[in-house]
């Protein structure tokens, strides 16, 4: 085996080293001697969690960058990441701390936002805080101190309702009521049920109502005459404005009284008339006027029917007389 | 006492000589065929053997990862799991262990063979340090290969932990998520932190076997006994190092 041989040999070994040395360096992702190509932009964090350089940085899943600085900032975790080129983030992106796992690394999620501006080199990016698991679990216990509370009130409330040995509850004295009227209770349900029976066979007016058809029938009649009623009345309407529009247009006796100005004279004029008349009357001018002012004619109605009187008296004193001779004298 | 006492001349000397191979590191250039040769045979003959086991070290981390998190639901992380023990402990401590035996013990042999032959008293007297031509080489040729073999040993042992995870009856888990999850859980530092404990414990391999190499005192028979402790205090090493590399490499 030549000198040269075994040189190349160990000389190649050797890079084959090297290289994967390389490799596992490259692989394993820590840029310390060979920073990742792209642009720098920072998102500070109450809380970095357990992010650390070299984790990765990723938008809608996908890894777009990564950790390349963590530091401390005014009390605040300020992550520096390193965005490939190429990648744009609108300037109201807004980044989170996620977990990869239960045990696995973190990573810083960016949501994307609309803005047409993009991030460049050195900007900052809106962040918000994820609760981890021990803020979870906080929230977890103060929840279930609370649905404790509330079964204690409920177990309460039961207690109220049924009552203690000594303490009369609500549904003791329910109890207590219904043991207590039994009796009555079920006499009433009894009659209660004598009236459905009574109902179900067709008894009485209820029941009639319900099974007889004449009930109906009745009903169904008186619709429809007031459906008969509703259309004379109709077409007592329909003659009515037929009358009204004839009147407006000063057709017929009424029209003419209305609309016509010789009739309205006329009418003045009787009614002068008849006031002459009545003022003739009260003052006992005339055959009426004496007739209604003057008493003599009363006194010579009354003298009158006196002697009709004592003439019917006289004919009473001649005798029995048969009402029809009676007549037969008054005719002959 | 005689023993403490041997176990702190082994480490004083095993300094001493670490130090006098940095002496004589700018000779490197001239003994550069030297340097290659020891590379061949310390990366490129050792890679088939580290691909084999590292191979099957990730499929059985994988099967036993699946068979555990079956119960669990979570077998999305067999990835993560096989990726990280892989790259921070099993793959520099296996290929070390590898390397402990399958280079250790030869550089061991030939350096007693050498000594207990008087060879090395020849180099000597021809004002030849051992240490420039016998280790200085090697321990050079060792800082290059261990990272390429550890490396090599990762890929190669994940490639074994995917093809487990998507074909066993039981896991069926997409290899892509299998490497998303080596991804997500494993960071270049994992990788580092191992290769730097790889080339820790290579260079301890080396110059623990050398050293014990170079101070076999005896016959034959003692080659063999060199090559025993060489090897057991390599494995001894590593794995007590491993700890406290580790624990240093995590305060960093």
């Amino acid at each position: 085996m030549s000198n040269t041989l075994n040189a190349a040999r160990v000389g190649l070994f050797f890079i084959l080293g090297v290289v994967l040395i390389w490799v596992v360096y490259q692989a394993l992702g820590e840029g310390v001697f060979f920073r990742e190509d792209g642009y720098r932009v920072t998102a500070q964090f109450d809380d970095l969690k357990q992010l650390k350089v070299g984790d990765e940085v990723r938008m809608a899943g996908v890894r777009i960058g990564s950790i390349s600085e963590t530091r401390l900032v005014r009390g605040r975790g300020e992550a520096v990441m390193t965005i490939q080129p190429g990648v744009d983030i609108p300037e109201d992106s807004v980044a989170t701390i996620s977990m990869a796992g239960l045990l696995g690394s973190n990573f810083i999620g960016i949501r994307v936002g609309e803005s047409e501006v993009n991030l460049a080199e050195g900007d900052s990016l809106t962040t918000r805080s994820t609760p981890d698991f021990n803020e979870a679990f906080a929230t977890l216990g103060d929840m279930t101190e609370r649905v404790e509370g509330f079964f204690d009130d409920i177990s309460r409330a039961i207690a109220e309702i049924t009552g203690d040995e000594d303490d009369d509850g609500l549904v003791r004295n329910l109890n207590a009521m219904v043991t207590e009227n039994r009796e009555n209770l079920r006499e009433t349900l009894e009659n209660l049920r004598g009236v459905s029976d009574a109902l179900a066979t067709g008894e009485g007016t209820l029941g009639k109502l319900i099974h007889d058809d004449e009930a109906y029938e009745s009903l169904m009649n008186i619709g429809r005459d007031f459906e008969s009623t509703a259309a004379a009345a109709n077409e007592l309407f329909a003659d009515l404005r037929e009358i009204v529009t004839q009147v407006k247009s000063g057709e017929g006796t009424i029209g003419a009284l209305l609309y016509d100005e010789d009739t309205a004279g006329e009418i003045r004029r009787i009614a002068r008339n008849l006031g002459e008349v009545s003022d003739k009357l009260a003052a006992g001018e005339g055959t009426l006027g004496r007739l209604l002012a003057d008493d003599t004619l009363y006194h010579d109605l009354q003298a009158v029917l006196q002697k009709a009187e004592r003439t019917i008296d006289g004919l009473g004193d001649q005798g029995p007389i048969t009402a029809v001779g009676i007549t037969a004298n008054a005719l002959f | 006492m005689k023993q403490i006492n041997n176990i702190l001349e082994h480490f004083g000397s095993t300094i001493i000589l670490c130090i006098r191979s940095f002496y004589y590191l700018p000779t490197l250039p001239r003994q550069w065929h030297r340097l290659i040769e020891h590379c061949y045979l310390i990366g490129y003959t050792t890679f088939p053997i580290v691909a084999i086991l590292s191979f099957f070290i990730g499929s059985v981390l994988a099967l036993q990862a699946g068979y555990s998190l079956e119960a669990v639901a979570a077998q999305d992380f067999i990835g993560a799991l096989v990726g990280l023990s892989l790259a921070r402990e099993l793959a520099p401590v296996m290929t070390s262990i590898l390397v402990a035996g399958r280079v250790g013990s030869a550089i061991s042999a030939e350096l007693a063979t050498m000594k207990v032959y008087q060879e090395v008293d020849a180099l000597v007297t021809m004002n030849i340090p051992p240490e420039r031509m016998l280790v200085m080489p090697r321990l050079v040729a060792v800082l290059i290969m261990m990272p390429v073999l550890t490396i090599c040993a990762n890929l190669i042992g994940w490639v074994g932990g995917a093809v487990i995870a998507q074909n066993v009856d039981f896991i069926q888990l997409d290899t892509r998520i299998y490497f998303d999850g080596i991804r997500n859980f494993v960071t270049f530092r994992d990788i580092v932190d191992g290769l730097i404990k790889a080339e820790i414990f290579g260079f301890c391999i080396i110059l623990i076997s050398c050293n014990v190499g170079l101070r076999t005192v005896g016959g034959p028979r003692e080659i063999g006994g060199s090559v025993t402790r060489a090897v057991v205090i390599s494995l001894i090493l590593i794995l007590i190092l491993d700890y406290f590399v580790t624990n240093a490499l995590m305060k960093i």
